[in-house]
């Protein structure tokens, strides 16, 4: 029998050399370790806008509507509530993955909550103060920013609420429901039980919230950073290679870039806030229960008569849909809409889901719930 | 990187597409392995009590650096933290003292829009009277002008009746 032999003899042993399997992907996790520590971070947040109010750290950014939009502008103004414990620039990630520019860009006065980063002199900030005082006075300011010069009543405001701040505009809406004309929650937990594996790390038998609150009165980053990495362990790993496999392409890992620098950026939540609503979301269940009392007043989500549109992406595991879905059950709406989306906890809102499927979707149910045509 | 399986020669192995393979195995049994142990209450609880543990130290090591710089007459944290806070007061009073501005301007559009409402309704009311009177002068001018030719034993007695209400209502 004659032995037949590769052209290359040696190329069998090429794999041995160049690295193979394992070796070869450990190699591209050092060399995306080493792309992420030595690389600048892109610049995010550059959608230009005008900032309207300030209170402490808080600022609300208005972004005007294209006077070029197909549909022409909306007369009601869109108010984004993002989460607390996330830099608000994810809404704003970068130019053309930008969820605040692209409802401007379709025709909507857009106003973005930035919360800001606490400091120990928030410490003592709860879900009252930012609810009741932080939030109230903020879409009251827009409320009045969008009625401009005109006299008359305020214009009510569609609020869009993302991750924890869809579960605190629904909170809002239920407080205080006068202004709101539509409510929206993208991944907006509700019922906490279904919280995936944050709410089993946060379980009342193995974690004293009181313990995670640091001299300064606050959860601190480092806390939050390695909850957020354990929540997808072998992403951790995974994302180096992302980052190598991306490093022929510019525009790609500047956009790898852009989400990894937001994912390093956490921000520290105020302990009585977190005090709070670790114990009454997390551990006890209490909105979906209506027994949670903010400021004294009691949050009923069926105090929500507004047109609601719940939303949750298919593929998250911070805000299962599971925890998100509930809502629309628990509103008092009459008119309420479903969205399951084919996509990540913020893919639906950095990634081409957004602009391609996102964005128009809430055009479209906005421009329908507007109050001046119903 | 690995080359594909055109390089290699038949019958033999392709060490880059088994080795792939064995890395895609280890990923998702590492994968299963971390979902395993963070499902895991024991892995939990031992987080829980390390988190303890480091809180305890933790608030140790403040309190010792806080104990120290109040035995040098340093500010504290904590007392540059009570400055901010009063700050955060003051302009929380600002902000309040805002609302009660921007309440009274609502009501004083309300009050403003209301009492032109209320002139327009005068005014309007006014010239209905006027338009009232004009038509009523106008219809007595008319009156006097057929009774003019009339005779002068009818005048007095149609005066007489049409004077009578206005002095009743004036004793009224």
């Amino acid at each position: 029998m004659k032995l037949e032999l590769p052209p290359d003899p040696l190329s069998v042993l090429r794999p041995l050399v160049e690295g193979v399997g394992g070796a070869d992907q450990a190699d591209r996790v050092r060399r995306g370790m080493q792309l992420l520590a030595t690389l600048p971070r892109p610049p995010v947040g550059t959608t230009p806008h005008e900032v309207i109010h300030r209170q402490n750290k808080l600022v609300v950014r208005y972004y005007a509507p294209a006077s070029a939009a197909v549909s022409g502008r909306s007369p009601t103004p869109v108010i984004v509530v993002p989460s607390m414990i996330n830099r608000a620039y994810i809404c704003d990630l970068e130019p053309d993955r930008s969820l605040v520019g692209g409802l401007a860009a379709l025709g909507h006065a857009v106003y973005l909550v930035d919360w800001g980063e606490p400091g120990p002199e928030d410490a003592h900030d709860d879900v009252a103060k930012v609810l009741l005082d932080l939030l109230h006075r903020a879409v009251d300011r827009v409320r009045r920013h969008a009625r401009g010069a005109r006299r008359g009543p305020l214009p009510a405001a569609h609020l869009l609420g993302y991750c924890q701040g869809g579960t605190l505009a629904a909170m809002y809406t239920a407080l205080r429901p006068d202004g709101v004309a539509g409510l929206v929650t993208l991944n907006a937990p509700v019922k906490f039980s279904e919280g995936g594996r944050f709410r089993r790390f946060v379980d009342g038998d193995f974690f004293d919230v009181e313990e995670a609150i640091d001299a300064d009165g606050l959860v601190s980053t480092d806390l939050m950073a390695a909850a957020f990495k354990l929540l997808d362990p072998m992403g951790n790993w995974t994302k180096y290679i992302a980052i190598d496999a991306a490093a022929q392409r510019p525009g790609l890992l500047a956009r790898t870039l852009a989400r990894e620098r937001w994912l390093e950026e956490n921000v520290p939540m105020a302990g009585a806030f977190a005090r709070e609503f670790i114990r009454e979301a997390y551990q006890q269940d209490a909105l979906l229960a209506g027994t949670w009392q903010v400021g004294g007043e009691r949050v009923d989500l069926s105090r929500v008569t507004c047109p609601t549109m719940v939303c949750t992406a298919k593929r998250d595991f911070i805000a299962p849909s599971a925890a998100c879905l509930p809502l629309a059950g628990a509103v008092g709406s009459r008119d309420v809409t479903l969205q399951q989306l084919d996509s990540g906890h913020i893919g639906v809102v950095v990634g081409s889901f957004g602009p391609r499927v996102f964005y128009p979707l809430l055009d479209g149910w906005f421009r329908s719930r507007n109050p001046a045509r119903t | 990187m690995a080359d594909t399986a055109s390089d290699t020669a038949a019958g033999m192995p392709d060490f880059s597409k088994l080795s792939n393979d064995m890395y895609q195995q280890w990923e998702q049994a590492m994968t299963a392995w971390w979902d395993q142990v963070l499902d895991s209450p024991d892995f939990l609880k031992a987080t829980g009590q390390n988190l303890s543990q480091v809180a305890h130290a933790r608030k140790q090591y403040e309190q010792a650096v806080d104990e120290g710089l109040h035995k040098m007459h340093l500010p504290t944290r904590q007392d540059l933290v009570r400055v901010a806070r009063i700050a955060t007061l003051l302009e929380e009073r600002l902000l309040q003292m805002e609302d009660r501005l921007l309440a009274m301007g609502d009501q004083l559009d309300v009050l403003e829009k209301e009492t032109i409402q209320a002139r327009v309704e005068a005014a309007e009311a006014r010239l209905e009277m006027r338009e009232k009177l004009a038509e009523l002068q106008a219809r007595l001018d008319a009156g006097e002008a057929t009774a003019a030719p009339a005779t002068a034993t009818a005048t007095p007695r149609r005066r007489s009746t049409a004077k009578k209400p206005a002095r009743s209502s004036k004793t009224e």
